[in-house]
């Protein structure tokens, strides 16, 4: 039994993508230098582990659109690399935060 | 083919969101850049990622593709909660500024206020009208003035200045648009008769749009020697 999702097709003979992941992909490439830039302005050092989720994110947006032109089975599976990286990234990310972040003193 | 490979690497995902999302919950530390709005939408966003490795695993498991359909949504409210915690952290850091400001405004007006208590002299602040609006407690003590909370200054008894060199009257309202002073020195008459000698000095203020805005009054009282 195929379970899989059928990815409807964006557009011509060839190609096989979900516009909802191009609209994720714009979504991202717009905002991501924004949380960058907001990272970088608020904190005094940016966990480096939060740069290596956010590209991660990046890399996964990218995959996911770029396999329906080409590579689809290589890309997918680097889709999901990228997703496994994120996760442990992000979870990474609160550690090295919780070493960066100012003293609750000045906590409100 | 790489479906094994692509469940193991779901279920990683799934458990790095996982943490991700339930760590800001159960931490109790709080930032004034990381409230707790921030760490409540960026545990809603990890748990958006740990669902869709959840419904990844089951798709590639080849156990159900349903949750895949959810996904996107997940997908589209993952960068919007990422986009909110930005944008709230810059307006906590704006916030945080302005109250650190406020802050240090405040103790250095209370270090001023000290000062000037401390001083043995008089100081007032005197508007363009001649009205005090500000006496400090050696010009209470030397010319009777008393101030009152509401930040009003009045004067008791009525004193007269008189100026030694045309023996005319003056006032304060005179030395305050008089322009600068340095060590004038005046007589207060008080109504009993008696004269109290001081030593004046003034600096004018200047006001919004270069108007002369009042001045700064420092008086105290004559010294003889010999």
């Amino acid at each position: 039994m195929d379970v899989h999702r059928e990815r409807p097709s964006g557009g011509g003979d060839r190609v096989d993508y979900q516009p909802s992941e191009v609209a994720n992909l714009i979504l991202f490439l717009a905002f991501g230098p924004v949380i960058i830039v907001a990272l970088r302005r608020t904190m005094t050092v940016v966990p480096s582990m939060c740069y290596v989720a956010l590209g991660a994110m990046l890399g996964a947006y990218v995959f996911t659109v770029a396999e329906g032109f080409i590579w689809p089975v290589g890309l997918n599976l680097l889709e999901h690399v990228c997703y496994a990286v994120a996760g442990v990234a992000f979870a990474l990310t609160l550690r090295q935060f919780r070493r960066v972040a100012p003293p609750a003193e000045s906590a409100r | 083919m790489n479906e094994p490979i692509i469940v193991v690497l779901d279920v990683v995902s799934m458990i790095g969101f996982l943490i991700a999302a339930i760590v800001p919950l159960v931490s109790p530390s709080e930032t004034p850049l990381v409230t707790k709005s921030v760490r409540y939408v960026f545990s809603a966003a990890m748990g958006l990622y740990a669902f869709v490795g959840i419904s990844n695993i089951l798709e590639h498991a080849e156990i159900t593709a349903f949750w895949d359909l959810y996904e996107d949504y997940a997908e589209i409210m993952f960068i919007a909660a990422l986009a909110y915690i930005a944008s709230t952290m810059l307006q906590n850091q704006q916030l945080d500024n302005q109250v650190k400001a406020s802050r240090l405004m405040r103790q250095q007006n209370d270090l001023l206020l000290n000062i000037v208590d401390t001083v043995p002299g008089g100081i007032l602040v005197v508007g363009p009208t001649g009205a005090v609006t500000f006496a400090n407690e050696g010009a209470e003590r030397l010319l009777g003035m008393t101030s009152d909370s509401g930040g009003s200054v009045s004067i008791t008894p009525s004193w007269i200045l008189l100026d030694p060199l045309t023996a005319e009257e003056t006032s304060l309202a005179q030395i305050a648009v008089g322009g600068p002073l340095t060590r004038r020195t005046l007589f207060a008459r008080w109504p009993d008769g008696t004269q109290t000698e001081l030593v004046f000095s003034s600096t004018p203020m200047t006001a919004h749009g270069g108007e002369l805005g009042g001045s700064i009054v420092a008086f105290e009282a004559a010294s003889h020697r010999g």
